[in-house]
């Protein structure tokens, strides 16, 4: 017999018994459907938590002040010389702490950014309406503030021209003075004010919490690091290799890095779990197969009687067993995706559909249907004719 | 007409083992069947029949002994060349559990081709004309659950001639009919004999033995008597 007409009876076989075709199936649907599930969750978040950082910018350095560094504006002044460091694209600082920001009777908890006007190129802050930290802002020490979407939707409703109109930040009035364009992301819900302003009017410090650096050539990144801490070194004359041992720098990167492997390793304890719901499944398989075995005895002697051989027979329930995975595996797959789909809309992360994850899955069950349906088809094929044909 | 052996049994054979002891099921049986005779084989249980049976069906190998089928010896044939001669040259019908269940009368009809390899174009005519022979051509697309007693040895009796085999083997084929049935299988059987096929047929019924043209008798695993009787051709 050849594999198609093998298909097709394995397939005539198990639609005689569909109840139990299908309750058969059951373990390895629900295997199959945790695993596809757990994929496209963790991915889904993998590519949310991308999409967050690759708006925070890439090829970005943060320096932040530690107790025994403060960092200041003249650092960043310094590292921005060219003649020091050639790395540099743009230096920008900031100054980040939580506050209440009450308008129009409204009132909202959001972090104030202190910053430089580089800081909206680093971080790819797009302006809906109005303009950016600027300069001069900086220079006068303005009190003026640009709003993020969701603050503007806290404080005034959905889509209201803020601009002109006047927020009190600790009780200080500031003038808003632009509205970003929404980035979904974290920056959806700040308030950028001139650095100057918060360090010194808001915040009452004389330092900076951190300087951020973009360079020009990423594959520099680590020798920049290296060239920024000896001038901050040299800067702060830092001699204690313990002090210069808690100065850290983070790039984008290694906090994508780190959140990503954090993931991956949950990603395989939950598909650990889920594996084995499959091998459960494919025990039960195994039993039902074996069942099956003895159930279809005469027909086996039968079977043996016209002419089948023992390859015949082996194949003809080992196909069974993979029908039988391969189309729970395909039930669950599309279970899979479809809850993942609704989950995946329902929490807001991108849905992303898991080809590899798919076929993986669907080679996992021909593997299953071959594994444990191989010892009930060996059974049946070593049965002797005579013993199956006057089975009772 | 020449006669021409199809089956030689010399000196046959055959032992079980059951627990200890052995039990000799045949102590030693020799024939030689014809082609185209209608060969009756009787006796009382434990008389050896059925172990006649199945070695003559290729689903046993004699302890002892030269089994001759169509002049080759196949007494020390393996699992797999004894299921070869079974698809080719073996036709079966058994009292019971003769078609695969949920199974169509067509696929059942079909299934020894099927082993044989035999390409698909050609197996739907066969199939077709073998239904036809036993006149259930119409019931071609019924489950093998959903016809009658006698059908299901009909369809069993097409199943069997569709690989042309070189003898039908029928193991009481009228053990779960009534008699107005079974006196129409063994109609068959007969019509069957006329045209030639080779009919072995292993039955306790003397009515039912009647109708081959020669009947072997066993006992206590020996042959007791082999006669030809004439009896068909002088009722007819």
């Amino acid at each position: 017999m050849n594999l198609a007409e093998l298909f097709k009876t394995a397939i005539t076989a198990l639609r005689g018994s569909i109840m139990r075709t299908l309750l058969t199936m059951l373990g390895i649907i629900i295997g199959i459907t945790a695993v596809i599930l757990i994929l496209i969750i963790s991915q889904g978040a993998t590519n949310y938590i991308n999409e967050q950082f690759s708006s925070l910018g890439a090829n970005l350095l943060l320096f932040a002040s530690s107790d025994a560094i403060k960092l200041t504006a003249d650092d960043a002044k310094a590292l921005a010389d060219p003649s020091q460091i050639s790395n540099v694209q743009e230096v920008g600082e900031r100054f980040v702490e939580n506050e209440t920001v009450v308008a129009n009777g409204q009132n909202t908890f959001v972090f104030i950014y202190g910053v430089t006007p580089s800081i909206q190129d680093m971080s790819s802050i797009a302006m809906d309406i109005g303009s950016f930290v600027g300069d001069d802002d900086n220079a006068s020490i303005s009190r003026v503030a640009v709003l993020g979407p969701k603050v503007v939707t806290d404080l005034f409703g959905e889509g209201t021209n803020a601009v002109g109109q006047t927020i009190e930040i600790d009780k200080k009035p500031f003038r808003v003075i632009g509205i970003m364009a929404p980035k979904n992301s974290v920056f959806d819900d700040v308030v950028f004010i001139p650095l100057s302003t918060a360090t010194r009017v808001l915040f009452g410090v004389n330092y900076v919490q951190a300087i951020a650096v973009s360079v020009k050539d990423p594959l520099l990144l680590d020798q920049t690091e290296a060239d920024v801490k000896n001038i901050i070194f040299e800067r702060h004359s830092i001699t204690d290799q313990s002090v210069k041992d808690h100065f850290l720098a983070t790039s984008s990167k290694d906090i994508l890095s780190t959140i990503n492997s954090v993931l991956s390793i949950l990603t395989l304890v939950l598909s650990g779990i889920a594996a084995i719901s499959l091998v459960v499944g494919g025990i039960g398989i195994m039993n039902i197969m074996l069942v099956t075995v003895t159930e279809r005895t005469k027909e086996i002697g039968l079977l043996k009687a016209i002419g089948a051989k023992q390859k015949d027979i082996l194949m003809q329930f080992l196909i069974e067993s993979v029908v039988l995975t391969v189309t729970g595996g395909l039930i669950g797959i599309v279970l899979g995706i479809g809850i993942g789909f609704l989950i995946a809309n329902a929490i807001k992360v991108p849905f992303g559909l898991p080809i590899i994850p798919v076929i993986a899955s669907v080679s996992i069950s021909i593997v299953i249907g071959i594994a444990f349906g191989s010892y009930p088809a060996y059974r049946a094929s070593k049965l002797s004719p005579i013993d199956a044909l006057h089975y009772e | 007409m020449k006669s021409e052996p199809v089956i030689v049994f010399k000196d046959i054979t055959k032992s079980y083992k059951i627990g200890d002891s052995y039990y000799q099921a045949l102590k030693g049986i020799s024939l030689t069947i014809n082609r185209g005779e209608f060969v009756a084989i009787v006796g009382p249980s434990g008389s050896g029949k059925s172990t006649t049976m199945h070695i003559m069906g290729a689903l046993d190998t004699p302890t002892t002994g030269t089994y001759l089928l169509k002049n080759i010896d196949i007494s020390k044939y393996t699992e797999d060349q004894l299921a070869d001669i079974r698809n080719q040259e073996i036709g079966f019908v058994f009292q019971s559990f003769n078609l695969l269940p949920r199974t169509t009368v067509f696929k059942n009809v079909e299934r020894p081709m099927m082993y044989a390899n035999i390409p698909e174009d050609q197996r739907k005519k066969r199939v077709m004309d073998a239904l036809k022979l036993v006149h259930i051509e119409d019931k071609a697309d019924n489950l093998s659950n959903n016809i009658s007693g006698g059908q299901i040895q009909r369809v069993a009796i097409a199943r069997a001639l569709i690989m042309n085999p070189a003898i039908i083997l029928a193991d009481e084929p009228t053990g779960n009919l009534d008699s107005a049935t079974s006196h129409e299988i063994m109609e068959f059987f007969k019509e069957l004999n006329k045209q030639g096929h080779t009919i072995i047929l292993i039955t306790h019924e003397k009515d039912i033995a009647d109708y081959a043209s020669r009947t072997i008798h066993l006992k206590d695993g020996l042959i007791n008597s082999d006669e030809i009787t004439y009896k068909n051709e002088k009722d007819v």
